[in-house]
């Protein structure tokens, strides 16, 4: 697995300088940009990490990046924004936008590293959550569609009489598909089939 | 000239002759004193003055003349006075209220002047071809005064004509400053100096053609407009002093607001400029720190970080200097100053943030404008406003595309400097606006740096203005100011 990357955003050569400086210092892996450009050329949304982001850039600026990153390119990577003065509303909108924290220059570079070691762990958990998700939707794709239709009347706690008598069909039958479906997905009880449904948003 | 005994009628003309040179003389005195735009109508109305106390003083002898020569010869001179006095008329009320049409007022003039110039080349004046009968006559109040009688100048009527159309001037000028709406004080003088002249022009006719036995009294009848027009323009130079004075106290307190708004504008600025290098020195020593504490400690990584504390803290004392320099002016209010000069310093207070910006920066200076007069401080600060302005205007555009320049000018009425930008440009519904208070399209703007600019601006006797730069890009702003040695414009 890669190294969890700090990216950092700033287009303030020795700010910029600053900051990988400091996240080096660390112990952290940091890739820095002078552009949201630049950084949108490199970037692979698949590197764990986190983007300390400045918001006042020249051409696209920090919320626009921020908008990129979550509408055109789906990356739930958390972003910490750094600012030379407290832009209220820009703050509210980048926090609307879901990001992690904003922070003002100058920042304590505790705090800072503090919200960056956050950020990591955040995007690690995201990341696990993200891994398991798909696993259960590749469980998930393997099941027929009658068993998808069995499972669906299972999570909500009906018997296999009731469910035989629901899709007009032998109770024997039933117990077949639901034995499937328990193997299929990996399930040792109906309590965490439940709680995968639950995921899968069944 | 031998007069008779004195009568309350020789003594009420003695009286209104003394009244009406008082008026002269104090109009003429304030005109010495006040200069500018007022001295029009001061030098105007002791000129006024001046006609009508001549006109009291042939109107006295008249009622003391002893012979038809004697009252010819008064009647012929008598027309000085009073042809000065329907001469000026139109004009004073051209001059202090704008109101009446010109080509009136020449023709009254022309018609007039015909009528005076008949006058001097007959031997019984333009009204009387001969006396034939001179007499002493009775007043209502039992004074005597000289009546003489006669076979009329048929030509006399031109005379008549001239002052008609002078009258006809004065009401017209009336109507005029009524559709205006100036009802009140102009209205008050115009018709006052309107039935003046009437009464004058009417009874006067009546005493020429023997239709009215009594004195003339022209005079008489222009006294109370003459008081009139002198009480409001005393009044005025007896206040103005107060609100001079009442004008300078407010301007010191807005020079002081404008100060502290402008130093808390310009704190905002240096703050932000100087929380950069201050969060980098911070971050660096922080990573120095820790690369010390490493087992072996990491002395390259510690060495850089070094140099580049040094580099930051070099460029936060440049911010520092910068504007220590144009500070340092501190409380020095007024002086001479050259703008390419203060110019400069304030492009040198702002190259940081220009250069944080990407922005370029191009100067047309006129070369050997005059110096205007001003305080340092404020101008620059005025300036820099602008600079900044112009600057985050273009902020949005490509780096290629953030031109700033900054010139000057000499204009006629003074030095004129031009920022100008690429930006997106300001609406026309917004040009004015963005004079006013807490008018601002910026997140983090107050609002006050138009608004203060133009209230310091206007306190030097200046003008601040804006238009779209050429081919509609962007937006050029004009800061006038007047030469030292001018006026405000």
């Amino acid at each position: 697995m890669t190294v969890p990357t700090v990216f950092v955003v700033d287009d303030e050569d020795g700010f910029r300088g600053s900051l990988s400086r400091l996240f080096r210092s660390a112990g952290l892996a940091v890739s820095d940009f002078a552009s949201a450009e630049e950084f949108l050329a490199a970037f692979d949304p698949d590197t764990p990490g986190c983007l300390v982001l400045d918001l006042a850039m020249p051409e696209v600026n920090g919320i626009e990046l921020q908008r990129v990153l979550h509408e055109e390119l789906d990356c739930e990577i958390p972003i910490i924004f750094l600012t030379g003065h407290a832009e209220v509303p820009d703050g509210v909108a980048a926090l609307k936008e879901g990001a992690l924290d904003f922070l003002t220059k100058p920042v304590e570079p505790d705090v800072l590293l503090g919200a960056v070691r956050l950020a990591l762990e955040r995007d690690a958990e995201c990341r696990k959550e993200r891994d398991v998700l798909r696993m259960l939707r590749q469980l998930y794709e393997t099941l027929t569609p009658r068993e998808r239709e069995v499972m669906a009347h299972v999570v909500t706690g009906q018997l296999s009489k009731q469910i035989a008598r629901d899709l007009g069909t032998a109770e024997k039958t039933i117990r077949i598909h639901r034995g499937q479906v328990m193997k299929k997905m990996q399930a040792d009880s109906v309590a965490t089939l439940v709680r995968m449904a639950d995921k899968l948003g069944i | 000239m031998d007069l008779y005994p004195i009568n309350w009628l020789t003594f009420l003309q003695g009286m209104v002759i003394a009244v009406l040179l008082t008026i002269a003389a104090m109009n003429l005195l304030l005109a010495g004193r006040r200069g500018g735009r007022s001295l029009h109508g001061h030098v105007l109305v002791a000129v006024l003055a001046l006609a009508v106390a001549g006109t009291g003083v042939v109107e006295l002898l008249l009622a003391n003349a002893r012979s038809a020569d004697q009252y010819g010869s008064l009647l012929k001179a008598a027309h000085v006075p009073i042809g000065i006095l329907v001469l000026v008329i139109p004009w004073v009320v051209w001059f202090l209220f704008r109101a009446g049409r010109p080509w009136l007022a020449g023709l009254a003039n022309l018609v007039w002047s015909a009528a005076l110039v008949f006058n001097l080349s007959q031997p019984y004046s333009r009204v009387y071809s001969e006396i034939t009968r001179v007499e002493r006559l009775t007043t209502i109040g039992g004074s005597e005064y000289t009546w003489v009688a006669g076979p009329g100048q048929p030509a006399r009527w031109v005379g008549y004509a001239g002052v008609f159309l002078t009258l006809l001037f004065v009401f017209d000028s009336a109507i005029m400053l009524w559709r205006r709406g100036e009802r009140r004080r102009s209205m008050i003088v115009v018709m006052c100096l309107g039935a003046s002249l009437g009464i004058g022009l009417f009874h006067s006719v009546g005493v020429d053609i023997g239709a009215i036995q009594s004195p003339y009294f022209i005079s008489l009848a222009f006294l109370i407009v003459m008081a009139g027009i002198a009480y409001e323009l005393i009044v005025d130079a007896a206040r103005a002093p107060v609100l001079e004075q009442r004008v300078r106290v407010q301007e010191a307190e807005v020079a002081h607001l404008s100060r502290q708004s402008m130093f808390s504008e310009m704190s905002v600025g240096i703050a932000h400029e100087l929380s950069q290098p201050i969060s980098g020195i911070l971050n660096n020593a922080q990573a120095a720190l820790s690369f010390l504490d490493r087992d072996p400690p990491e002395l390259g990584e510690v060495r850089e970080a070094l140099v580049e504390i040094a580099e930051q803290d070099r460029h936060a004392s440049d911010v520092v200097g910068g504007f220590a320099r144009v500070l340092k002016a501190g409380e020095r209010q007024s002086e001479r100053l050259d703008l390419n000069e203060v110019i400069g310093e304030v492009l040198e207070l702002a190259r940081v943030d220009l250069e944080r910006r990407g922005v370029e920066v191009t100067t047309d200076a006129a070369e050997a404008i005059p110096d205007v007069r001003g305080d340092r401080v404020l101008l620059s600060m005025i300036l820099f406003n602008l600079v900044r302005n112009a600057a985050e205007a273009m902020s949005a555009n490509k780096t290629a595309d953030r031109r700033l320049s900054i010139g000057t000018a000499r204009r006629d009425r003074g030095v004129e400097v031009t920022v100008s930008d690429l930006g997106p440009g300001i609406p026309a519904e917004d040009r004015e606006r963005i004079f006013d208070p807490f008018f601002t399209t910026r997140a983090d703007g107050s609002g006050l740096g138009l608004a203060v600019s133009r209230t310091l601006v206007e306190m030097h006797g200046g003008k601040i203005w804006c238009s779209p730069g050429p081919e509609g890009r962007g937006t050029d702003m004009y800061v006038l100011l007047p030469t030292a040695d001018g006026r405000p414009v």
